[in-house]
């Protein structure tokens, strides 16, 4: 089980990486969405309209235009204002349990839930095995009040679903 | 006045202490005359929280600028819808907001229930009042919005100017509806704890408490969003920011808890579930506010730094705490026998909505709180912004959309095969036949796909129930189609009202994905006549026009739009605006042409002296929608709110069945 869970967390958390978009042209754009205006707005760059975020543009057009990739131009801004200015966890050491820990703790609930659902799905039958053997032993009363019971039940269901 | 505020609130926050108190010795010792003082206590407190509020309103229509909260939030040339908004600008004004309302809540609870819940309300009142006693408590010790200048100002500062628009009038007032709302099946849940009675009273008591606040949560959060949308400028309506993704939170687990609560209603099951959902609803609650006003986060909501974290953390930990003991005691008496006819049933499809809405407000706390989480292992701070949360919850919300599409097709108790291929057939084949031809039509960015290929196949399901519904109505009465939809939905107004809430999401989710993944940004520096072209508009400058308002200058440019044939589509008039007040800090004022396809959004970003000036234009396809999808949901949590006959009638017959009475002869009626 242990190993199963692992799997899953695992491959859900693939999954969740492939989310992330693969620019095959990088553009301004693409970078400023990824960086944090430091004018203390607390917006993406891309989002905001203060002048610190029209310099940090600045910056990302000169170096694209000198060659840069998105990377070096990411290592570059942290270089200036720390990993802060990133607007999301790096996906490695500490801060892939950012990314992790919710795919893990959504799996680890289905996989809980799954099990829960089992074991409530097999007392139902286990009730349902005692309730036919006392009805067995009960005769014929038991069965038209069953019967009774059925249909009080339908009216109450109908009363309940029907519009 | 500002006096006769402050005493009516010192006066208020005893009679709180005093309500708490005295309605649970009342209830425990059997003491009627104090149970009838500590009710008329409850009344008190809200009169005199109303005069309170009513001083600190008059002051601010006034502009008794002595006082320090109405120097800093208004001034003399704002209207009086903005004065009247400035109440809750800052912290003083909301918690007093806050108090005001939960105690007009506790009067209205206390109406609720002079004939029924009896046993349990004097704990609900007394828990209610612990909850306005600390608020109280707030406003009295920590943050007087009574406070007195020693000197009188000539005038205030005003509003800050991103807060001068309509949404600041009505964001910050659902939203709080929201929150304080959820106190009350909160107080429910704890009393039921405390007095034993774990029965279904307690749930049904507080299904229109939850909707109401659920409700108002949701449209706080829409009407927050059209806020940022037209008043920010950068585009969008949701950033992910600490206090947007607080006032998520409640609403998600709130959602669950609506769905959870049916399973209990119907099979006795969940009853601890039940309980723990609503506690964490109600703490998400208070940690919201907590976040909003410590200033432990940065945020471009909060009210900044102040010393209010270490009340709300003690509270909220108050909270956590005496809930799990009251929990963990009572565990024996929440033993419900959890049996299910078979794991394909709507029971397992609505608790895998809830594992799902659960893991959505999990990963947002976490993201949320993750810098903080970094600072203090690494000693690093970072930001979690929306990069983090767009991917880690849009795979999660995919599932709870699709979730939304199945519950409805899987029966209660055991689905048969039979019955999941004839209700499972036609929308999986509109799902399947939608997504091909949006294919097709050039729709290839596999996100959106899916989306579109999810909200068809829910739709349909929708669709098909209510068509099953108005056929079956039209078989058995003879009323024509037309008829038989309103009298079907007004027949039974949970389940078509939540029918209606599914449709306005899956509305909201065709907006969220084709303004996502579909729009478009152009940035450029024109000079007078230069033309910019984006998707088929050209737009054309025209120039700037300079003039002057009521303390402030407005600079706006005159941007022609036509469409790329050359035909006139309309003019548009982004702006800058210089408050007189906040000259350093010049709002944006965009423009927007709507329309249901797609809008253009244009901002004006800069000028120099030769008129040139820079501009960000925008085309947002079907965003619109966002917001008729909002409309919708509040339209259908609406109909599922007001009072159903049928669910009354269920209460009687379940009341008859305890006492014994022929249920029979009472269904015989109904039928």
């Amino acid at each position: 089980m242990k190993r199963s869970i692992a799997v899953l967390t695992v491959v859900v958390f693939l999954l969740a990486v492939r989310v992330v978009p693969a620019y095959a042209d990088t553009t301004v754009r693409d970078i400023e969405k990824e960086l944090m205006c430091q004018c203390g707005c607390t917006m993406i760059v891309e989002a905001c309209t203060c002048g610190t975020a029209d310099q940090i543009r600045d910056v990302i057009k000169t170096k694209l235009e000198g060659g840069a990739d998105k990377k070096g131009i990411l290592a570059y801004f942290v270089g200036q204002y720390g990993e802060r200015v990133l607007s999301a966890p790096t996906k490695k050491g500490f801060n892939l349990t950012a990314w992790i820990l919710p795919f893990a703790a959504v799996a680890a609930g289905a996989v809980g839930l799954y099990l829960i659902l089992r074991i409530w799905v097999l007392q139902g039958a286990a009730r349902k095995v005692e309730l036919e053997a006392a009805g067995a032993e009960a005769g014929e009363d038991t069965e038209l009040y069953r019967q009774r019971l059925a249909t009080e039940f339908a009216k109450y269901q109908e009363m309940d679903e029907v519009p | 006045m500002t006096e006769l505020g402050r005493v009516a609130l010192i006066v208020a926050l005893a009679l709180s202490v005093y309500v708490a108190i005295a309605s649970v010795t009342a209830a425990r010792s059997g003491l009627p005359k104090l149970l009838v003082s500590a009710r008329r206590g409850v009344i008190a407190v809200a009169a005199f929280v109303t005069l309170a509020s009513a001083a600190l309103l008059y002051a601010i229509l006034t502009h008794d600028f002595q006082v320090h909260y109405v120097y800093q939030y208004s001034s003399r040339e704002m209207s009086v819808f903005y004065l009247v908004s400035s109440f809750w600008a800052g912290n003083e004004g909301s918690l007093l907001l806050w108090a005001w309302l939960l105690s007009v809540f506790g009067l209205i609870v206390l109406l609720q229930t002079r004939r029924e819940n009896r046993e349990i309300s004097p704990y609900v009142v007394s828990i209610i009042m612990v909850v306005e006693a600390f608020f109280l408590m707030l406003v009295v010790f920590v943050t007087d919005p009574f406070k007195r200048s020693i000197g009188i100002p000539p005038d205030g500062q005003g509003l800050n100017p991103l807060l001068e628009n309509p949404g600041m009038f009505f964001h910050p007032t659902t939203l709080y509806l929201g929150y304080v709302g959820f106190t009350v099946p909160f107080a429910f849940a704890t009393a039921a704890l405390i007095t034993g009675r774990l029965g279904d009273q307690w749930l049904r008591s507080t299904r229109r408490w939850t909707l109401f606040a659920w409700m108002f949560l949701g449209l706080g959060n829409l009407f927050g969003g059209q806020w940022a949308y037209v008043e920010l400028g950068w585009g969008g309506w949701w950033a992910w920011d600490p206090v947007e993704n607080a006032s998520a939170m409640p609403w998600l687990t709130g959602t669950a808890y609506l769905h959870s609560v049916m399973i209990q209603q119907r099979r006795g099951m969940l009853k601890v579930w039940n309980i723990v959902l609503i506690d964490i609803t109600f703490a998400l609650s208070i940690l919201g506010t907590l976040l909003t006003r410590s200033g432990i986060l940065s945020s471009v909501h909060s009210f900044g730094l102040s010393n209010l974290g270490p009340f709300f953390v003690g509270f909220l930990l108050l909270i956590l705490f005496v809930s799990a003991i009251r929990l963990i005691q009572r565990l024996p008496n929440l033993r419900s026998s959890n049996e299910l006819d078979s794991l394909v049933s709507r029971e397992s499809a609505f608790l895998f909505n809830n594992l799902i809405l659960l893991g959505a407000a999990f990963a947002t706390l976490w993201g949320t709180l993750f810098p903080l989480v970094s600072e203090a292992v690494r000693g690093v701070k970072i930001t979690v912004g929306p990069p983090f949360f767009n991917q880690v919850n849009g795979p999660i919300l995919l599932a709870l959309i699709l979730l939304m599409g199945i519950c409805p097709l899987i029966g209660w108790r055991r689905a048969s095969t039979d019955n999941l291929v004839r209700n499972f057939l036609y929308p999986a084949m509109a799902g399947i036949i939608g997504s091909i031809l949006l294919y097709a039509v050039g729709i290839r960015q596999k996100y959106a796909l899916i989306i579109f290929t999810l909200c068809i196949f829910v739709a349909t399901t929708i669709l098909i129930e209510v068509y099953r519904g108005v056929r079956s109505r039209h078989r058995s009465t003879g009323e024509n189609y037309l008829v038989a939809l309103p009298a079907l939905v007004w027949r039974n107004k949970p389940r078509y009202g939540g029918y209606i809430i599914h449709l306005g999401i899956i509305l909201m989710a065709v907006g969220v994905a084709g303004s996502t993944f579909y729009d478009t940004e152009v940035s450029g520096v024109l000079s007078k006549g230069d033309s910019i072209s984006i998707k088929n508009y050209v737009l054309t400058y025209n120039g700037l026009t300079s003039y002057p308002t009521a303390k402030r200058d407005v600079v706006s440019a005159s941007l022609t739009v036509k469409d790329n044939k050359g035909k006139y589509i309309t003019t548009l008039n982004p702006a800058k605006t210089f408050h007189e007040n906040h000259q350093e800090t010049p709002t944006t004022s965009v423009d927007i042409k709507t329309g249901p396809i797609e809008e253009l959004y244009t901002i004006l970003n800069g000028w120099e002296t030769d008129e040139t000036a820079s501009f960000k234009i925008i085309v947002n396809p079907l965003v619109q929608w966002l917001w008729i999808g909002g409309g919708v949901m509040v339209f259908g949590s609406f109909i599922a709110f007001l009072p159903d006959a049928r669910e009354r009638r269920r209460a009687e017959v379940r009341e008859a069945m305890t006492v014994g009475l022929p249920v029979r002869e009472l269904v015989a009626h109904e039928t």
